[in-house]
């Protein structure tokens, strides 16, 4: 027996009710979207506006959705303004953090000199030749110290050393003058950190 | 009452459209997409803010402890007023040779002043003094002077 398919030259058809049915399902989401998208997106503004709360108020942004998009330009610009004025302020960070540092460096240099030259009736501190330049520092002076006791060029030594120099110290001459009690020096001091 | 299938979709789908572009759905979704623009953006701004916001403090802090400042104008002033010569430094910003020669104390009072004020340092230093030992005959001596070859370096402050 041959086995007939009722349906091979049926033609395809919809009935009116399976019609209204899928046209109601996907009217559906249109309504929902149309009534309900004034109140979203006024929370969505809402929530955007008070989670940016401080740079809303500072920057005088208004979050309205009629100017949406030329605010959006506007925060963009405000965006690459903002960048080149954080690199400039960086450069003047960086600027000022290195001259700082030097400044400290010599800075500290030059005051343990003059916290030890000293110029009165027992030691005499005359300074010949100064020069300092990046972290090297070398000096030639006289000095008329009573021998009794310590001569300052020492102790400028030894200031050096420990303010991280390493110091090399040559005694050019180191004479006694009998009739002053004084001894006359000159010392050359070199120093590199 | 039954129509064609295919009619039947296509209608539909024509009615969906239709409708959706009747009640501006189209707005909904472009009204997603800026927010999340928005956002973004103001998310960029807010740490900008942030970060621009430390830097002048951080920079105010340095300021302060440059203090106290003196200007191009003071130090034009002290090296005319001790008779030493002032050059700018091409291709630096703020950099100055300062050469001449002039008396102990007028050099010791220079390099008080560049102590003093934070935003000028010593970059090198080289002096030299014309005398050649240390004990002093007043008769005799001609008066000392210093020769002074220095860089000084400055930062521009507030």
């Amino acid at each position: 027996m041959v086995k007939t398919n009722l349906y091979r030259n049926k033609k395809p058809v919809l009935k009116w009710g399976s019609f209204l049915v899928l046209t109601i399902a996907l009217l559906a989401p249109v309504f929902a979207v149309r009534f309900t998208i004034e109140f979203y997106k006024k929370s969505t503004m809402d929530i955007l506006a008070s989670k940016y709360v401080g740079v809303v108020q500072k920057y005088d942004i208004s979050v309205k959705s009629a100017d949406l998009a030329s605010e959006i330009e506007r925060i963009e610009g405000l965006n690459n303004s903002m960048k080149t004025m954080a690199a400039n302020l960086q450069k003047q960070i960086n600027a000022y953090e290195t001259h700082l540092k030097r400044l400290f460096d010599s800075d500290s240099l030059l005051k343990t000199i003059f916290s030890v030259w000293v110029q009165n009736s027992e030691n005499w501190m005359v300074l010949s030749h100064l020069d300092m330049r990046d972290s090297k520092v070398s000096m030639t002076f006289f000095e008329l110290y009573n021998p009794e006791l310590r001569s300052s060029g020492q102790t400028l030594e030894e200031r050096l050393t420990l303010s991280g120099y390493r110091v090399q110290k040559s005694i050019d001459y180191d004479v006694e003058m009998s009739f002053q009690n004084k001894n006359v020096t000159r010392i050359t001091l070199e120093g590199e950190k | 009452m039954r129509i064609s299938r295919r009619l039947g979709i296509i209608l539909a789908i024509l009615l969906f459209v239709g409708f959706a572009g009747f009640f501006d759905v189209y707005d909904y979704l472009r009204f997603n997409f800026l927010i999340k623009r928005m956002d973004s953006q103001l998310n960029v701004l807010s740490v900008l803010d942030r970060n621009v916001m430390q830097k002048k403090a951080y920079i105010n802090v340095l300021n302060d402890v440059m203090q106290p400042q003196a200007s191009e104008k003071d130090l034009q002033n002290i090296t005319a007023d001790l008779g030493l010569s002032l050059k700018k430094i091409e291709g630096e910003d703020m950099a100055y040779k300062v050469t001449g020669t002039c008396l102990p104390s007028d050099f010791k009072r220079i390099v008080a002043w560049l102590m003093h004020h934070g935003n000028f340092r010593i970059d090198s230093l080289s002096v030299q003094n014309s005398v050649k030992t240390a004990v002093s005959v007043p008769s005799m001596m001609t008066v000392p002077r210093i020769s002074i070859d220095m860089i000084v370096v400055g930062v521009m402050g507030r």
